[in-house]
């Protein structure tokens, strides 16, 4: 009993130890969304490149498709373009959130870089950002066919991360996971 | 690049640069131009936003963080304080988009247990360590402690001990001295008495 009580101080540290440790692995950023498995929010916004266009929440119906907020004073957004376009190529359906940008200027980078989004949501007040749990840029939402919200990212979309999130995407693109 | 600034100049110089540092802290408060339609709103308003986290910042109140996103949420909370809505609706209304993260103070449930329990718990090994150790003392049980552990022959040897540096120091008649010598007579005296009782 003795014995034992010199190797507690030992014993402590190294649990003290083993919790810190795998402390130092975890992302103090990673914030989990509230909205997973909730539906979309509902809302009224312009089409950016049709802005007599009125987008709601029904356009994320049918189809299992990749929210993605961007905006031109986002240089985060311009890294993760050329793979947006990529993952476009390959069929995958995205919706842009063109979130608290200068509406002008984004048209134009779409027209100068390409457009990876088969629509693209005009959000100049950052009220549905707000909906959506939405606090920087780029973020990306993975939205399934019956428009509840799937998977969140924050952070550029690459390869890496699309490893992560295919195979839900092709899940709910076979519609099993519904 | 010798200037020449001497060391007083240079404190003065660090200082002033303080002082001017500390003074333009109140700037970076975010200011809110648009007044409340009541000042019961206002101190709502204020106490909101400080104990709500702003999503994009790891460790920032919504009234001290200046990133757009918190002052978005500042421009919903005093829409909706101007609405009429209860704080604990506006709390609820963050949570549902931002989760708990934007609590400063996490609601107690299964995942928050260990955060709410662990200091009451800490707390009271802590007090039953202490209980523990006081206990003992008062019995004598830990060596040395008590002075009945000691027999009467080492009760004589003590008393003498503490006399003995005394006297010499007196003798001497400097007191660093004397206690010096007195404490090289004590170890010499100890080990004499202890070699002595040994066999």
């Amino acid at each position: 009993m003795n014995r034992l009580k010199l190797f507690l101080p030992l014993i402590i540290f190294v649990a003290l130890a083993a919790v810190l440790l795998r402390g130092l692995d975890r992302d103090p950023n990673a914030m989990p969304s509230a909205l997973i498995d909730r539906p979309m929010p509902a809302f009224s916004k312009p089409s950016l490149l049709e802005p007599q266009l009125v987008l709601n929440e029904s356009v994320f119906k049918g189809q299992p498709a990749l929210l993605n907020v961007w905006a031109t004073w986002c240089p985060s957004c311009r890294v993760e373009h050329p793979y947006l376009l990529q993952l476009a190529a390959q069929g995958v359906r995205i919706v842009g959130l063109n979130y608290k940008d200068d509406s002008d200027a984004a048209r134009q980078l779409l027209r100068r870089t390409g457009n990876p989004y088969e629509i693209n949501i005009e959000d100049r007040d950052g009220r549905l950002g707000i909906d959506l749990g939405v606090f920087g840029a780029p973020e990306t939402y993975l939205v399934d066919a019956e428009g509840v919200i799937r998977f969140k990212h924050v952070g550029v979309v690459n390869e890496r991360i699309w490893t992560q999130i295919e195979p839900l995407y092709q899940r709910l693109l076979a519609g099993v996971d519904n | 690049m010798k200037t020449g600034l001497s060391k007083i100049g240079r404190s003065a110089v660090i200082l002033s640069t303080l002082c001017w540092l500390c003074a333009s802290l109140p700037v970076n408060a975010v200011v809110e131009t648009e007044p409340f339609s009541s000042p019961e709103l206002e101190q709502r308003f204020r106490h909101l936003t400080e104990e709500l986290r702003c999503p994009k910042c790891q460790n920032q109140n919504l009234a001290d963080s200046g990133s757009p996103i918190s002052a978005d949420l500042r421009r919903e909370i005093r829409v909706m304080l101007e609405q009429g809505r209860t704080d604990a609706d506006i709390t609820g209304y963050l949570v549902s988009r931002y989760g708990d993260f934007v609590l400063y103070k996490p609601p107690l449930q299964q995942n928050t247990l260990m955060l709410w329990l662990a200091p009451g718990v800490l707390v009271a090994i802590a007090a039953l360590v202490l209980f523990a150790v006081i206990r003992r003392q008062r019995r004598g049980l830990v060596p040395g402690t008590s002075a009945e552990s000691l027999s009467e022959q080492e009760q004589q040897q003590l008393s003498r001990l503490f006399s003995e540096p005394q006297n010499q120091g007196a003798e001497t008649g400097s007191a660093t001295n004397g206690t010096t010598r007195g404490g090289d007579s004590v170890e010499s005296n100890l080990s004499g008495q202890q070699s002595g009782k040994k066999p």
